[in-house]
């Protein structure tokens, strides 16, 4: 989001003259606030704040060392990391200094080889029982990765419902869980029509995409989806918006979708007025995941 | 600052300053096939011990062949310090410590990584070999340009310092080790003096052959090189000069932290005992058991500033 703005920001410098696009730079400094209003109690004094990489192999790590560079915080992987005194501390050239928040990107798997994986090479011994003793907040907090869970979303309108006592503002996609006998039935009757994906799935991967899909292609998804319904959510085939990119023969339409970045902190939540728009690279398709070679573009909210 | 950090700005450093010296190296070697075919095959040995990687040569090769050397010392995978593993290790680092950093010295990494990975994605023709080393080398000044242009004068740069110079000496003394038979009093005293290539093999591979010029003028003497070469003051790659930059850095690093340490003793002791000079006393202690020493106590200082301020666990 940030380097997609300070591209746009050197190759078009007079639309921004022209249009009033509003800030997304100071992402960092609000991200750094949210996660210093997290401290635990045990913090005194000004909270430090480090975030945690798999190390520079991992393909996101341009990003992890770009928010720590952009916050002012420590980048540290597991090793350098250790439990000292009932709390969590890095290794500095002047020796072990106590950390208050740690921003991880590291799965919740992954997080102690002590209580989680033993294999893990990423993770720190002990920081599972020094959270669990309220000696470092880790955010995100191990466990919300079950956001991430597909079949989650179809409960939203509920859980919206439960929390606030409001309806939700913005409908949600009709999701069938094939969990559920006639849901099932429903979606093996519809599946050419149909897009189905893994309840864990994730970076466009495990999916059907009914209308673009061969007969021989769903008859094997079919398959698997009888095997094993509780692994997979439907929901119809969206059209997507459409903006126009850049090819080799000039202007064409590709499919889009947008990423929000919300922060929620004891403070309240902050949304940046902007976010990453994902596109599918590829004409017709749905698939918009960087990781399938999707592109992203500068997204721009207007000032009044 | 992070010990891993540290660790790797040190390393980043040291790497860059070892892919330019080899680059400079190859250089030297060229120059002695091109111009006396008969014995190359013994610079490009003594090359190889230089870059000390003469055993894992021999490991896949039988004979000392120009091509086979430069490539070996060029590009080879089995060889851990060749130019193409020399610049992964460097950008490596500098990943690591890519928040310590700035853009500009980023980027100058990483072009230098990109660009040299180009060249060196086929073998190097002889034709072109020259333009490969002077752009090894012109990349190596960029990175250096950028570190001493944009980085904040902190921790990060002192501990990027120490490996530059750390690197260096150890090159230096290295070199001059190889060919210390060369510099042997025996040899001058037979009335030969030494040989004018081979001296300036040895001066052309720390970029030093006019600069001696300058000083010294015609007069080549085994004496007058050892003591540009260990002990002047103003030659960039003098073991004095390298020296004298390391315990500046440990002394800013002391202050900064407000802790003394056993690092910077050792280089004060370095400095006090290896590079009070004359010359002639080296000499008479034996050339070859000074730079023994030397070079044992620069590893020794290497390892000290790496427990001492953490770099590993």
């Amino acid at each position: 989001m940030l380097e997609n703005r300070e591209t746009m920001l050197q190759m078009f410098p007079e639309l921004f003259a022209k249009v009033p696009v509003r800030e997304v730079g100071d992402y960092p400094i609000n991200l750094l606030k949210s996660l210093s209003a997290c401290a635990p109690p045990m913090c005194g004094g000004t909270p430090t704040v480090a975030v945690l990489t798999p190390g520079i192999h991992n393909s996101a790590y341009f990003e992890h060392s770009f928010l720590a560079d952009q916050m002012g915080a420590e980048l540290v992987e597991g090793h350098d990391l250790r439990v000292v005194d009932g709390r969590v501390a890095m290794r500095t050239t002047q020796g072990y200094r106590a950390i208050d928040v740690l921003y991880r990107r590291v799965d919740d798997d992954f997080l102690d080889p002590l209580n989680f994986r033993p294999d893990s090479m990423l993770g720190v011994p002990g920081i599972w029982d020094v959270y669990r003793a309220g000696g470092i907040t880790i955010a995100n907090a191990p466990g919300t990765g079950i956001a991430d869970d597909k079949a989650l979303y179809s409960y939203m309108p509920d859980i919206i419902e439960f929390y606030t006592g409001e309806k939700a503002l913005l409908p949600n996609v009709p999701t069938w869980r094939c969990s559920e006998p006639e849901h099932l039935r429903e979606v093996l009757d519809r599946l050419p029509e149909l897009v189905v994906k893994e309840v864990h799935g994730s970076g466009g991967y495990g999916m059907l995409v009914g209308p673009a899909a061969s007969r021989k292609e769903i008859a094997a998804f079919r398959a698997k989806l009888e095997a094993n319904p509780g692994n997979y959510i439907a929901q119809p085939t969206l059209s997507l918006s459409t903006v126009p990119i850049f090819t080799k023969k000039g202007l064409a339409p590709r499919h889009v979708d947008l990423r929000p970045f919300v922060l929620m902190s004891p403070q309240g939540i902050t949304i940046t007025p902007g976010g990453l728009t994902r596109v599918a690279m590829t004409r017709g398709s749905l698939v918009v995941n960087s990781s399938q070679g999707g592109g992203t573009k500068d997204t721009w909210v207007l000032e009044d | 600052m992070l010990g891993k950090t540290a660790g790797s700005l040190f390393w980043m450093a040291r790497y860059l300053e070892r892919s330019e010296n080899n680059a400079r190296l190859i250089d030297a070697g060229f120059r002695i096939a091109l111009t006396r075919s008969q014995t190359a095959p013994a610079e490009w040995r003594s090359i190889l011990e230089t870059a000390g990687v003469d055993q894992a040569f021999l490991a896949t090769h039988d004979d000392y062949s120009s091509a086979r050397v430069v490539d070996f010392l060029l590009r080879d995978p089995a060889n851990p310090s060749s130019i193409l593993s020399i610049v992964k290790h460097a950008r490596d680092n500098a990943r690591t410590a890519r928040t310590a950093l700035t853009r500009e010295v980023w980027e100058a990494v990483n072009t230098s990584w990109m660009t040299l990975t180009d060249l060196l994605k086929r073998p190097v023709r002889e034709d072109d070999l020259p333009d490969v080393l002077a752009a090894i080398r012109q990349q190596s000044a960029q990175v250096r340009g950028a570190l001493t242009g944009t980085m904040l004068r902190n921790d990060g740069y002192n501990f990027a310092r120490l490996g530059t110079f750390l690197e260096r000496a150890d090159n230096t003394a290295r070199i001059l080790d190889v060919k210390y038979y060369l510099l042997l009093p025996s040899v001058a005293h037979i009335g030969t003096s030494i040989d004018n290539v081979q001296w300036e093999t040895i001066l052309r591979s720390v970029s030093a052959h006019r600069a001696y010029r300058w000083l010294y003028g015609a007069e080549i003497s085994a004496l007058k090189i050892a003591e540009f070469l260990i002990l002047y003051g103003q030659m960039p790659r003098s073991l004095a000069f390298c020296c004298a930059k390391m315990q500046d850095n440990l002394a800013w690093l002391q202050r900064g932290y407000g802790e003394e340490t056993e690092a910077g003793r050792m280089a004060d002791a370095l400095c006090r005992q290896k590079l009070a000079g004359p010359i002639q006393a080296i000499f008479d202690g034996g050339l070859h058991e000074y730079l023994t020493d030397f070079l044992s106590a620069n590893s020794a200082l290497a390892m000290q500033i790496e427990r001492d301020y953490r770099f590993v666990e």
